[in-house]
Order: C-alpha cells, then sequence, then structure tokens
C-alpha cells in the first residue's frame, strides 16, 4: 500500500506535536489537578470501571443491584456481589435499558455504595470525576448526568465522554506488532462491542466522524439471553439462571473460523466431537462454580447422577455468530465486518476541512481498528474479524486488528492517560461554573454526541 | 384431533411472522426472564414517591431553588428509553445531524442463513403454519409440539 506524500507530512506533523505535547504535559503536571483527587469511572452498562488516577488497575464492579428472590430477601449492590455464594436464581436490576441511564434510583444505589467508605471512600466536594457515557447519549438523559453530579452529589468538577474516545487515549499503536508507526494514528477505527450494543466508531484527529458512526443492537446480553433460550428449550430450563448462562458463555463460547465446516462436524456425531464440552452445572452446595469437564471422566462419573451436565455442542459458536451474522435470529442488521466496511465508506473526504485523498484515509482506518468491549473475549473473536475484513475490504489495503490484553479496562486506561494531559484541565466543568451557567456550559465543553463537536461542521 | 387440524389449516400472513420475530427480539433484550418482585429489593438509600409525581419539563432549570430531595424524588419516577426518546425529540433534528435514530446499522447485503429452530443446524424447509424452519420431520414434530403458534396469542 503506498501512501501519498500529503499524508506523510501529517504524520510528521502530528509526530513533532506529541513530543511538543510531553513537554507540556511534563511541565503542567506540576500545576496541575492532583491526580489522587481524580476518580476515573467507566460506567458500564454491566459493569463499572473505576479507580482513582494514581492507581494501576481499574476495580470491576457489577453495576446493578441484584436480589436473591423467593424467600431469601438479600439484595446486593455493586460489589457486594463478591461475598454472594449462591447464584442460583437471582434477579437483576440494571440501571441501563438498551445501552442509556434510563433508572436513575438503581444507579444512584449503585454510586452511593461505590463512593462510600466501604469501597471508594470518595468526597465528591474534593474530586474530580471522568465519568463515560454511550455514544450519541440523549440530550434528556445527559441532562439528568448533570444534575445528579452536580446536584445531588456536589461534585467539584466533572467531564463526561464516551468509553471509546478514552479508548484511543491509550497508545493504540502497541497494539499492533509492528514498529512502522510511532506517532498517534490521525485515523483509528473503534468496535466497542458492550452488554448492550455494538458501535463502529471512526475518529479522525481524536475526533470522532458523527456521520460515519454505525450502531449493531447486539451486545452481551442478548447473546447471554439467546444461549439461555436455545438451553432451555434444548436441555434443561435455565431461564430464571440468567448469572449461571452467563458464565457458561464466558467458558464455552468462541468464535468460529470456519462456521459451516464446524456445524459439520457437530451435526455428525452430536454426542462425540472435538466441538462438544461438558459443562458441569453449579449445584451451590458443593460447587459454587460450574466447570469444563473432562470428556475421559465420563464413563467413570456416570454413576454420579446428581451432577447435572450441560452439553454444548453447536451452542458454543452459534450464539457469538450473531455478532457477524444478526440475521440468524431474524435482526435485520448487517454483522461487525459488514458494518465496518459500511463505516468507513461513510467517512467522505469532504467531511474534512482540509482536503484528504479518499483511498488514502480508507487505508489508514483499515491499517488502525481497535477491538474493545466484552465480546472482544470471545476466542477468536479477532481472527475471525481480520479473516471477514480481508474478504470484504479491497485487495490492496492492509489490514490490521489490534486488540487490548484486557479489552474491558482499556476505556478506563486511557482515562487514567488522559487525565495527565493539559486538555482535562480545560474540558473539565467545575461546580461553580455548572450553578453559573447551568447545563449548557457542559454541552459547550463535552462535546461529543452533539452536532457541535463533529468535524464536518467546523 | 380436532385441535390438531385446525391448527394445521391456519397459516400465518408475512406481517404475523414478522411481528412474532419481532416481539422474540425484544423478549432477547430482558434482563430477567420473570418479573422482579418489586417490594423486596426495595433499598433505603433513595426516597420512594409516595405518588407518582409530573415531570414539567417546561420548567426553568435555571432557577435554583429545587432541593436535592426534589431533585431525587423526579428522577424515581421510572421513564423508559422510548418516553425519553419521545421526550428529547432527536426524531425532528434535520436529517444532516446523526442521533441515536439514524446511526442504526443497516440490512446486510447477504441473504440470511436458515437454521433450525429446534436443533440449530442448517435447515431447508420452513413451517406451513409459522414460518419456522425446521430440518428434519424428527424436529418438526418438536416443533409442532412445543413453539409451533406459541409467539402469536
Amino acid at each position: 500500500m503506498s501512501q501519498s506524500n500529503q499524508i506523510k507530512k501529517i504524520y510528521l506533523l502530528s509526530n513533532l506535536f506529541y513530543i511538543v505535547n510531553i513537554f507540556y504535559i511534563f511541565f503542567n503536571r506540576i500545576t496541575f489537578i492532583m491526580l489522587e483527587n481524580v476518580l476515573v469511572l467507566d460506567n458500564g452498562a454491566y459493569t463499572i470501571k473505576a479507580e482513582y488516577g494514581t492507581a494501576q488497575q481499574p476495580r470491576v464492579i457489577h453495576n446493578c443491584k441484584i436480589a436473591r428472590g423467593k424467600g431469601d430477601k438479600k439484595t446486593f449492590i455493586g460489589d457486594q456481589l463478591n461475598s454472594c455464594t449462591d447464584f442460583s436464581g437471582l434477579y437483576y436490576r440494571l440501571p441501563f435499558e438498551k445501552g442509556y441511564l434510563t433508572n436513575w434510583e438503581v444507579e444512584k444505589g449503585v454510586w452511593d455504595r461505590i463512593f462510600s467508605k466501604e469501597v471508594f471512600n470518595c468526597d465528591p466536594k474534593n474530586t474530580n470525576l471522568l465519568i463515560t457515557e454511550p455514544c450519541f447519549n440523549l440530550p434528556n438523559i445527559q441532562r439528568t448526568y448533570d444534575e445528579i453530579i452536580f446536584e445531588a452529589y456536589e461534585f467539584q468538577s466533572y467531564f463526561r465522554t464516551t468509553a471509546s474516545w478514552l479508548c484511543i487515549q491509550n497508545d493504540t499503536t502497541s497494539l499492533y506488532n509492528d514498529i512502522n508507526f510511532s506517532a498517534k494514528p490521525d485515523c483509528i477505527l473503534v468496535v466497542d462491542s458492550g452488554y448492550s450494543f455494538t458501535h463502529i466508531i471512526p475518529f479522525v484527529m481524536n475526533r470522532p466522524v458523527l456521520p460515519a458512526i454505525r450502531r449493531i443492537n447486539i451486545g452481551g446480553k442478548l447473546l447471554t439471553n439467546h444461549l439461555k433460550e436455545i438451553v432451555s428449550f434444548r436441555y434443561w430450563d435455565m431461564m430464571d439462571q440468567t448469572y449461571v448462562m452467563n458464565e457458561v458463555k464466558e467458558s464455552c463460547c468462541y468464535v468460529s473460523q470456519n462456521f459451516l465446516g464446524d456445524l459439520e462436524t457437530c451435526r455428525r456425531n452430536t454426542r462425540n466431537n472435538s466441538i462438544l464440552r461438558e459443562y458441569v452445572l453449579p449445584d451451590f452446595s458443593r460447587n459454587s462454580q460450574g466447570y469444563i469437564r473432562e470428556k475421559k471422566c465420563r464413563e467413570e462419573s456416570y454413576d454420579q447422577s446428581d451432577e447435572q451436565v450441560l452439553y454444548m455442542n453447536n451452542e458454543r459458536f452459534t450464539v457469538p455468530e450473531i455478532l457477524f451474522n444478526p440475521s440468524d435470529i431474524g435482526m435485520k442488521q448487517a454483522g461487525i465486518p459488514e458494518v465496518i466496511v459500511e463505516s468507513i465508506n461513510a467517512v467522505l473526504p469532504e467531511m474534512f476541512p482540509f482536503p484528504v485523498n479518499e483511498v488514502d484515509l480508507q487505508g489508514l482506518f483499515y491499517s488502525n481498528i481497535v477491538l474493545v468491549g466484552g465480546n472482544s473475549l470471545f476466542s477468536g473473536y479477532k481472527s475471525r474479524i481480520e479473516k471477514d475484513l480481508r474478504i470484504l475490504a479491497p485487495t490492496d489495503f492492509e489490514i490490521r486488528v489490534g486488540m487490548p490484553e484486557n479489552p474491558i479496562t482499556y476505556a478506563w486506561k486511557g482515562g487514567n492517560n488522559f487525565i495527565t494531559m493539559p486538555e482535562f484541565k480545560e474540558k473539565l466543568v467545575t461546580r461553580s461554573e455548572y450553578l453559573e451557567f447551568g447545563y449548557n456550559i457542559c454541552i459547550r465543553k463535552f462535546g461529543f454526541g452533539n452536532e457541535t463537536d463533529d468535524l464536518s461542521n467546523e | 384431533m380436532s385441535k390438531k387440524i385446525d391448527r394445521r389449516t391456519v397459516v400465518l400472513d408475512q406481517t404475523t411472522r414478522n411481528k412474532n420475530i419481532q416481539h422474540h427480539l425484544n423478549e432477547l433484550e430482558r434482563d430477567n426472564y420473570a418479573e422482579v418482585p418489586e417490594l423486596e429489593i426495595v433499598s433505603g438509600t433513595m426516597t420512594k414517591p409516595r405518588r407518582t409525581v409530573e415531570v414539567d419539563t417546561s420548567q426553568n432549570r435555571k432557577t435554583k431553588a429545587r432541593s436535592k430531595k426534589e431533585l431525587l424524588r423526579q428522577l424515581s419516577v421510572k421513564r423508559n428509553l422510548n418516553a425519553l426518546l419521545e421526550e428529547s425529540k432527536i426524531d425532528q433534528f434535520p436529517p444532516n445531524i446523526p442521533t441515536y435514530l439514524t446511526v442504526a446499522a443497516g440490512k446486510s447485503r447477504f441473504p440470511p442463513r436458515k437454521f433450525c429452530s429446534v436443533c440449530g443446524f442448517l435447515a431447508n424447509y420452513s413451517c406451513k403454519t409459522c414460518g419456522m424452519k425446521y430440518c428434519s420431520v424428527k424436529c418438526l414434530e418438536t416443533h409442532e409440539e412445543t413453539r409451533c403458534m406459541k409467539y402469536t396469542v
């Protein structure tokens, strides 16, 4: 793939800026907000990833209230779930609906818990908060964020952005195994496949290209529910065991590289093939954790009829396959690789205030793809995307797909990186500013999700 | 016996079939299979509304008279995403501004594959009545006994 001089020049320029920036950061740190007063909180629909700026790793906390039904009336909020030993028949109460924060009663309960002495021991009046919101958050929901953070908790200052934007504040070049590019690339495509949905977001020079963002309405929750449903129909009734089925999904499911081939392998011999796994379901008296049983033991343990075994055959790969072919369950949307191509094609040179060559632009996106979000942890996910993209993309483009070591906490790490930058200080809205200007100041400063922040409207 | 004959003569039209698929997709978005028993989970941290409070959206929020308690009471009024979408009025934005409604990915270029609704393998046939796929006579029997017409009511 050849690159024009223009792009090279941009690279050199951005390289220069990068070096200048490093010096800038160095001198700024002295006068900068103390990092231990900054709480970075990636508010995911399933888990919250949060910790103070001085830490290296975030704590992952369930973002829900969980109640034990029938008789046992115990409620677990957030991190209290760690003390739960019986995961059968849990009721979830989630603050998010289809990826958007709608139930503030639950959310406030969870936040009350994690800001309390037992978890983060956070004093909002002396804390600067960096919090994430979903892509294209509704303006009225954003307003509620502002109200809750400034009026109910009275935080000193806060900055609200999307998790995908925080992801690209990391050094994404280190995700690829080559050393061709040392500077931060100008074009990055983030594939964020989370609990509620999957977003494909192209970034140019640190800014999202809003008209090219695409959403697929498939996330981890739908996959778990689908698995729950087919398992309940075929083997055991697991409809009330969402927690258990989520663990089954995480330990057994994988993304197939040869879908029809694997399906044929499963069909030939449904009780003995290389794909079949025997998952021993937890009974919460002797074992509270399910596990995959070795096949050899099958004959020996045959007498132990009290062990409930779930045979995972084609379920292992047909469930994550929905991410690649939503039409398999009747959803009228394209899968991830196809939407990546659609999204890249939607980035038009006319959207930029400076002249760009369309081919170069597309090439840059294809060679800077970053996979984040919990669904990236399915084994084979990355190589399948590479494989499918190779088929769909024009042949002269290089395809580089990178996945961080931990795709769940990558946004938090980016946030942790971002708070050391001087831009963070500029983006923060303080409580006194909010009290003076109202939520308009938040709209003006936070940008993303609003039409004002788009490159094309500059 | 007569029930079985009745069922075989009924054929669902395409609109109902699409509606069933949509209903199924909505089911997959649920947090819990059964309804959450409401009373058990109320925690003490939030002021519980005694009666439903009407949220006045036209209220001028710059007046700072509103107390914390009142804010929390307003927020504890449950509104689902559809209500919020309506309230946000993003459907009235000019078409060149991307919003939640416009970013949904479009249809695939490729035709959908067909899988047996019972065993999950490739299927060649579809049920005359409801249109769900099946792969063999054995699976058809299971389908008719369990799933066929179950979603229609």
